[in-house]
């Protein structure tokens, strides 16, 4: 028996994707959960190196994965939003190559690879589907490696900009438009791999552009076809569903 | 019909430098997205200097030999 506050826990998992989980499986996947952890702003959930057989389901707030590299500079190689497994690639891994932090306060729920096991044995779509995000984190990996090696520093922020938009649309944290963005310019510069000094700059450039603005963790877009054009984003690697997929580069101005 | 595949070839659109800060931005050629001291972009125009003066010296010799990768170095070009 799932109680309501439970069902709760597992409401953006595949939400407005291509793929997506039926009732049956969600309530599935909610009896794996174990148990539910916060962890404050700055902490570290997960560290690199270190044997896990938990994986960690984000309830609330925005995790990062992260790599910090020997000369002292933190790379932030993965943002992650409520609905997001931010180690689920742990279940084969058994430890990660880089860390997982609290970019906010969060909250998780905590699924230990045993119940992954039972899932894996009894359940082959949602075994799939389970599968089709460890694949969709990979595609979001891929497209980061396009922005930083293939756009310059307003291209890089623009697209930044747009994914968030499109993954924070897909589980109703934005209106197509506007939405909260955590992330201070140092964030965002460890993102796009440019100084801060530079975000800041192209912050001014997007807004003096009537693109967008960033003002106290909030972002506005005024226009998103043009926005998109300036990152040169297409969402098709987030694997949204058609009518998502259409509203976060401008093609339908209706609202959700 | 797909278009036909872009290789990578050396930047034609020179990138543009800014002041931000006191710091120099440094926008393109391409993707580069690099901010730099006054004291480090000072070291790279010099060295981007040195570079095309010696590109340029170079020009009339390799303008008639057969083409060649542009990350092949000066020195296996002067082998026989």
């Amino acid at each position: 028996m799932i109680c309501p506050h439970q069902t709760m826990l597992t409401k953006n998992v595949l939400q407005n994707r291509s793929h997506v989980l039926s009732a049956l499986e969600r309530s599935i996947l909610e009896g794996a959960i174990a148990e539910t952890r916060t962890y404050a702003a700055g902490e570290v959930a997960v560290h690199q190196g270190m044997v896990v057989n938990i994986s960690l389901l984000l309830v609330a707030g925005f995790m990062t994965r992260h790599i910090d590299a020997p000369d002292g500079r933190r790379h932030l190689v993965g943002i992650h939003l409520p609905g997001d497994f931010v180690d689920l690639h742990a279940y084969a891994l058994k430890k990660l190559d880089h860390d997982v932090g609290a970019l906010t306060d969060v909250t998780v729920a905590v699924i230990p690879h045993t119940a992954l096991e039972r899932i894996q044995a009894v359940h082959d779509h949602l075994t799939r589907q389970l599968w089709f995000l460890t694949l969709l984190d990979a595609a979001i990996h891929r497209q980061w490696i396009y922005r930083l090696s293939g756009l310059n520093a307003l291209e890089r922020v623009a697209h930044l900009l747009c994914e968030m938009n499109a993954r924070l649309l897909a589980i109703g944290l934005s209106d197509g438009n506007s939405f909260s963005l955590p992330m201070t310019q140092v964030d965002i510069g460890e993102v796009c791999s440019i100084t801060n000094v530079h975000v800041n700059r192209v912050v001014r450039q997007l807004r003096e552009m009537g693109l967008c603005t960033i003002k106290a963790a909030q972002v506005e877009i005024h226009d998103l076809k043009g926005l998109a054009a300036a990152g040169q984003f297409d969402p098709h690697y987030l694997y949204l569903n058609e009518q998502i997929a259409q509203r976060v580069t401008g093609r339908i101005p209706e609202t959700l | 019909m797909k278009a036909p595949r872009a290789i990578f070839k050396p930047c034609s659109a020179p990138g543009k430098a800014t002041v931000e800060a006191g710091i120099v931005l440094l926008d393109g050629p391409d993707g580069v997205a690099v901010a730099m001291t006054v004291e480090c972009a000072e070291g790279t125009a010099a060295s981007l200097r040195e570079a095309v003066a010696l590109a340029r010296a170079r020009a009339p010799a390799s303008a008639s030999a057969p083409a060649q990768r542009p990350d092949t170095d000066g020195a296996r070009q002067s082998q026989p």
